[in-house]
């Protein structure tokens, strides 16, 4: 025994912020800089411990007579801690790890994929609450262009608070998560994402208003519609997970795709659940515009009339099964 | 209001003179002819409880009564579940069957053992405006009663002639007759607006039936519901022949010019909307027919409506005008009905253009379950190609057979022009 220690100095999520590595002890720990392992906190002193090994090739700290002196991992102060399974000892505000060059580490994680680089490209501040506010922009257009009332400038930016505020508990709920998996709250980032989403979204329904305007008679709408909003929802969660945790691409986009076919599915047994026919109400297409008339797609009243067969057809097998 | 105001004090001025001649022709009339008079109950088979309560009246010697079809409308569409009895004003209870319907105009003919001392024979009257009636019937079951009220002609918006009756009928005097001062039936107790208008269905009508139900070859159907569709599909065929023809008056709302009036049996008035808090106004044309054919209490059939709608504004712009306009057309619409007796909507959207110009038309039919070839239908339009206006229209069929639904929508749309052309 005798080989070099390595001292690790941890942040308070225990994470490693840097590494000293010794080839002779002892060796000082303090604040001074003729020290073996210089620690920047205001708590420890100039000299502050020193790091043994015993006769019997056993790791040891032992109180250079500091003023806040050594404890160990559960908080309990001594003059000398004999350091045994992780190591973990407390100087001043500051937490250290020794290790033997010899202590085992854990074999590397097979790599199944990069990771996404969407947690970096919106890490810098301008770009999420870029993002963030341009969304707000967005929605306090829409906001004033789908009101049908006198609107003042209060109105119009206090709906688009509302949203972006919605949005906000949303992009928290997955900030809390990210803070539990990734150690970050990433909480523009999210927020940043779900503003984006909603923005997309927005610019969707008017296409799928104006497919419905131009095209009454044809499936485009309903299958833009609901074929968007899949998408939009699996992209949802993806930048949401990979935000949230380490995932590689791949399995981002395999548990997003998971997640959103069990939304659909869920979405779906409930639209059969509570879709019992009205026999007595109606709802109607209104998706107008006040542009583009001579390009929407018409019919002649003749068209309309054998139109008017098949729903004969449809009503008449509807009696019939009664 | 002032005239009618007017007249109630003369009336009340002439009370003394009038009110003894007027109340020993009553106690004659009740008197001579309260045994004609029957109480017609239904009840449930099952239970044994009283599920309807009318009158009726005796046409023959042989048992055969008169009434309203909504008295027995229940014994009609569910015999398996209901019966039907008649009580005779001295006690006597007697057993009825349902022997033929005229569901339009909403009478039956019943048959049963009793043997009456005397009946109504039924012959067209002609009472002059202002006649004195006297209607008969067991109102709110408290006993045969005699209701004095004046002849007030015919009524000029419904569907078929009805007598409009000024005097007090209630719920159970359905069916029951009302008499001249000669003691021959006038009509037949049908329904009432409250505050003393009331109506009656001509005696012709009942007349008609009885003599069909009475002749020699008559044989009662066993199942009366093909019967009742095949008379809904007669009388469909016939009012609304000519509805929506091209002499159609109409009305300028805005820049369009629009049918109105589509026949006579129609009701028309018009309405706007100006709020100064609301950034548009709206104007209303509406027509409607009066009148419908009572089918269950679930169910009616022959309503006929018309909505017209002018939004308009000056302050919007066509994007926040089109939000609008989507909105007001994407309003639910429907029509009560259960789900036992019509099948759900179907709808068909389309851009239509007419000759006039294009369209976003809705046409939405349901089919009824039980009565074969009829039909229920909304058609709802809006014009295209405007700004910050916007003509949105909605016409609501009942009780109408297929070739109708369009027929009529074509004709409906057709019928829309640009006011400036």
């Amino acid at each position: 025994m005798g080989g070099p220690v390595v001292v690790e100095v941890l942040d308070e999520r225990g994470r490693v912020q840097h590494r000293v590595a010794l080839r002779e002890l002892p060796a000082t720990i303090g604040r001074g800089y003729g020290n073996d392992v210089i620690l920047d906190d205001p708590y420890v002193c100039p000299r502050h411990a020193r790091i043994v090994r015993d006769a019997d090739g056993a790791l040891a700290v032992e109180d250079a007579a500091s003023v806040n002196g050594l404890r160990d991992e559960r908080g309990t102060r001594a003059e000398r801690l004999p350091l045994r399974g992780a190591g973990v000892l407390r100087v001043g505000h500051t937490t250290l790890r020794v290790r033997e060059a010899s202590d085992p580490v854990p074999p590397a994680i097979a790599d199944r994929g990069t990771p996404s680089r969407l947690p970096a490209r919106l890490a810098p501040l301008r770009v999420s609450l870029g993002v963030g506010i341009g969304a707000f922009v967005i929605f306090a257009l829409s906001a004033y262009l789908s009101s049908t009332m006198r609107v003042s400038v209060g109105d119009v930016v206090r709906e688009a608070l509302e949203r972006s505020l919605t949005l906000a508990i949303w992009a928290a709920a997955w900030a809390v998560a990210s803070r539990i998996v990734v150690h970050e709250f990433r909480f523009l980032r999210h927020w940043a994402v779900i503003s984006a989403a909603t923005v997309v979204w927005i610019v969707t329904q008017v296409a799928v208003g104006w497919l419905s305007f131009l095209y009454p008679d044809s499936a485009a709408s309903t299958v833009f519609d609901a074929g968007s909003s899949i998408v939009l929802v699996g992209a949802v969660v993806y930048a949401h997970l990979v935000l949230a945790s380490l995932l590689s691409r791949p399995r981002a986009r395999r548990t997003a795709a998971a997640v959103t076919a069990a939304l659909l599915a869920i979405a779906l047994l409930f639209s059969l659940s509570s879709d019992r026919d009205s026999t007595s109400s109606i709802t109607f297409d209104g998706a107008l515009k006040p542009w583009g008339v001579r390009w929407v797609h018409t019919v002649s009243l003749d068209e309309f009339a054998s139109g008017a067969a098949d729903l004969r057809r449809q009503v008449d097998q509807l009696a019939g099964e009664h | 209001m002032l005239a009618l105001a007017a007249l109630l004090v003369l009336g009340l001025g002439a009370r003394p003179l009038l009110a003894q001649e007027r109340s020993s022709r009553a106690a004659e009339l009740f008197h001579r002819y309260a045994p004609r008079v029957v109480k017609v109950e239904v009840t449930e088979t099952g239970s044994a409880a009283k599920a309807e309560l009318g009158s009726g009246f005796f046409v023959s010697a042989h048992g055969h009564v008169v009434t309203n079809y909504h008295v027995v409308s229940q014994l009609v569409q569910h015999p398996e579940r209901y019966q039907a009895s008649l009580i005779e004003v001295a006690g006597r209870s007697f057993p009825v069957h349902v022997l033929a319907v005229d569901v339009v105009h909403d009478l039956a003919v019943l048959e049963s053992d009793a043997r009456p001392v005397g009946h109504f024979r039924l012959t067209p009257v002609a009472p002059e405006h202002g006649a004195r009636l006297f209607a008969l019937g067991h109102p709110h079951d408290l006993g045969l009663s005699i209701v004095e009220g004046i002849y007030n002609g015919l009524l000029e918006h419904s569907l078929y002639p009805k007598i409009h009756f000024t005097g007090s009928i209630n719920p159970g005097m359905s069916g029951g007759p009302a008499l001249d001062e000669q003691g021959r039936v006038v009509g037949i107790n049908v329904s009432t607006a409250g505050n003393q208008v009331s109506f009656l269905v001509p005696v012709e009508r009942a007349a008609e039936l009885v003599s069909r139900a009475l002749a020699p070859d008559y044989e009662a159907p066993d199942d009366f519901l093909p019967v009742i569709a095949g008379q809904l599909r007669a009388y469909q065929a016939e009012y609304l022949d000519g509805i929506f023809a091209d002499t159609t008056q109409t009305v300028t709302l805005g820049r369009f010019r629009l049918p109105t009036q589509p026949a006579p049996f129609f009701k028309c008035w018009a309405d706007a909307d100006r709020d100064r808090d609301l950034p548009y106004q709206v104007v209303y044309h509406e027509c409607s027919t009066d009148d419908y054919v009572y089918l269950s209490g679930d169910q009616s059939s022959g309503i006929i409506e018309m909505q017209h709608e002018l939004i308009t504004s000056t302050e919007l712009s066509p994007s926040r005008f089109f939000s609008l306009y989507s909105e007001a057309f994407s309003d639910g619409d429907g029509m009560p009905g259960s789900d036992e007796d019509v099948t759900p909507f179907r709808c068909e959207t389309r851009n239509v253009r007419t000759r006039a110009r294009t369209y976003r038309a809705v046409l939405c039919v349901r089919g009824y379950k039980k009565l074969g070839g009829l039909y229920d239908a909304i058609v709802k339009m809006a014009a295209l190609g405007t700004r910050t206006s916007g003509l949105m229209s909605t016409l609501r069929l009942s009780g109408v057979s297929f070739e109708n639904v369009q027929r009529v929508t074509r004709r409906y749309l057709e019928s829309f022009r640009w006011a400036d052309r």
